[in-house]
């Protein structure tokens, strides 16, 4: 799977569109690439964008919770834009800690919350 | 075929010619009987139902009848000969079910028709004993069957109305109102388990999404007690609208709820709350003009 053109920088932070469907191997990979990415780039934080992300699958929403993890491990701060209805109700069942999280309903809004974090 | 078997199937089509006869000459004779047994039975209410929708059913299901007995069919009800009474049957079954008749009540007005086609086989053969017994027995054994699926039908329409009923209180009780631009409010009351807050949960998260709210007002205010229980599903509640982006203000938790939740260890920790609906959308404003300020400078 080529990440390409899945990430971009915006306003200094790291930008990861997640596509509508994506497997959770897919996702494994994506997250390598942005925590390698991480390594070398100074960025103010990044932003996992979920607006069209529609997969719910347990195993696919435990490989975003890991990579939000791994991030925040890193000491960079994230944030989620974009979460759908259906996705929230899921990732509320799986009890995922979202505590040290910023959410936001756009992609600038949740960069200018990582800003004034 | 044996003889005796073809004078028992000849026995059985001139007791079949009996009952056909009578369905397709006396139905007027066997509506009035029938309209009078239902009325002594205590069926006829004039309170649910007008007494012509109740004849023009009574009717109709004669009608069905007749045309079932014509074919030559009495036994199984199964057969495609039954089609036009069932239906009717099914119809008269959602209708009693819908204008809330007991079952009882239900099931008398089909099996009011075995006394009233009893009387009007009486009538016609006061003298032919066999005749009558025969007829009685062929009546018996039909009325029973579309008994049991006048009752069959009956219990499903219960079971529809009471699924619809459940779906319209379930609405009821999470209605989502918009009181101001961006802002939702959901007044809670009586009791919050775990399927009534998924509900809530939904009802938010779908309310959100379809105005593009920012902040909704959740007001407890109404909710008969609050439990360890209680508070975990509204701070579960709380966590959703969060990740949508948006903001959730508890409103309603009065002195009483405090000292409840302080006696139980319990906080609602992180959630924005308010006493009463009123300091909930002051608060929530307050938040909606500080959304508003950074999203222009976004």
């Amino acid at each position: 799977m080529h990440h390409n053109g899945l990430l971009s920088r915006l306003q200094g932070a790291l930008v990861v569109d997640i596509p509508a469907s994506i497997s959770s191997d897919d996702l494994m990979e994506l997250s390598a690439t942005v925590l390698q990415r991480l390594e070398f780039d100074d960025v103010a934080g990044v932003v996992i964008n979920l607006q069209q992300l529609r997969v719910t699958e347990t195993a696919l929403l435990q490989t975003l919770d890991k990579m939000l993890s791994m991030i925040q491990i890193m000491g960079v701060p994230a944030a989620v834009a974009g979460m759908q209805a259906g996705l929230i109700t899921a990732l509320v069942h799986l009890d995922i800690n979202t505590d040290r999280l910023c959410f936001a309903k756009a992609v600038p809004r949740a960069i200018q919350m990582l800003k004034s974090a | 075929m044996s003889q005796s078997k073809q004078e028992a199937q000849d026995a059985h089509n001139a007791q079949m010619q009996i009952i056909a006869d009578l369905f397709n000459k006396d139905t007027d004779i066997i509506l009035k009987l029938w309209m009078k047994q239902q009325a002594a039975a205590g069926s006829l209410r004039s309170d649910l139902i007008s007494e012509e929708e109740m004849r023009q059913m009574s009717f109709d299901t004669l009608a069905g009848i007749n045309i079932a007995v014509s074919a030559g069919n009495m036994d199984d009800i199964e057969a495609e000969a039954f089609d036009a009474v069932k239906t009717n049957l099914k119809k008269v079954s959602e209708r009693y079910a819908m204008l809330d008749f007991s079952p009882s009540e239900t099931a008398t007005f089909i099996f009011s028709l075995k006394e009233a086609v009893m009387d009007a086989l009486q009538q016609q053969y006061e003298n032919d004993t066999d005749a009558l017994f025969s007829g009685l027995m062929l009546t018996n054994k039909l009325v029973d069957s579309l008994g049991l699926y006048t009752f069959e039908c009956f219990a499903e329409a219960q079971k529809a109305l009471l699924a619809e009923q459940m779906s319209t209180m379930s609405a009821m009780s999470t209605p989502v109102m918009q009181i101001w631009k961006d802002i939702l409010m959901i007044p809670i009351v009586g009791t919050v388990d775990s399927a009534r807050s998924q509900e809530i949960m939904d009802a938010m998260l779908e309310g959100l999404e379809r105005t593009d709210s920012e902040i909704i007002l959740l007001d407890i205010q109404g909710v008969a007690s609050i439990d360890s229980a209680v508070a975990n599903h509204l701070l579960k509640i709380t966590k959703a609208v969060t990740m949508m982006g948006c903001h959730c203000i508890v409103s309603g938790v009065t002195s009483h709820v405090a000292q409840a939740m302080a006696n139980l260890g319990l906080e609602l920790g992180g959630v924005n709350s308010a006493p009463t609906l009123r300091k909930g959308l002051r608060m929530a404003l307050a938040s909606l003009k500080e959304i508003n300020a950074q999203n222009v400078d976004v």
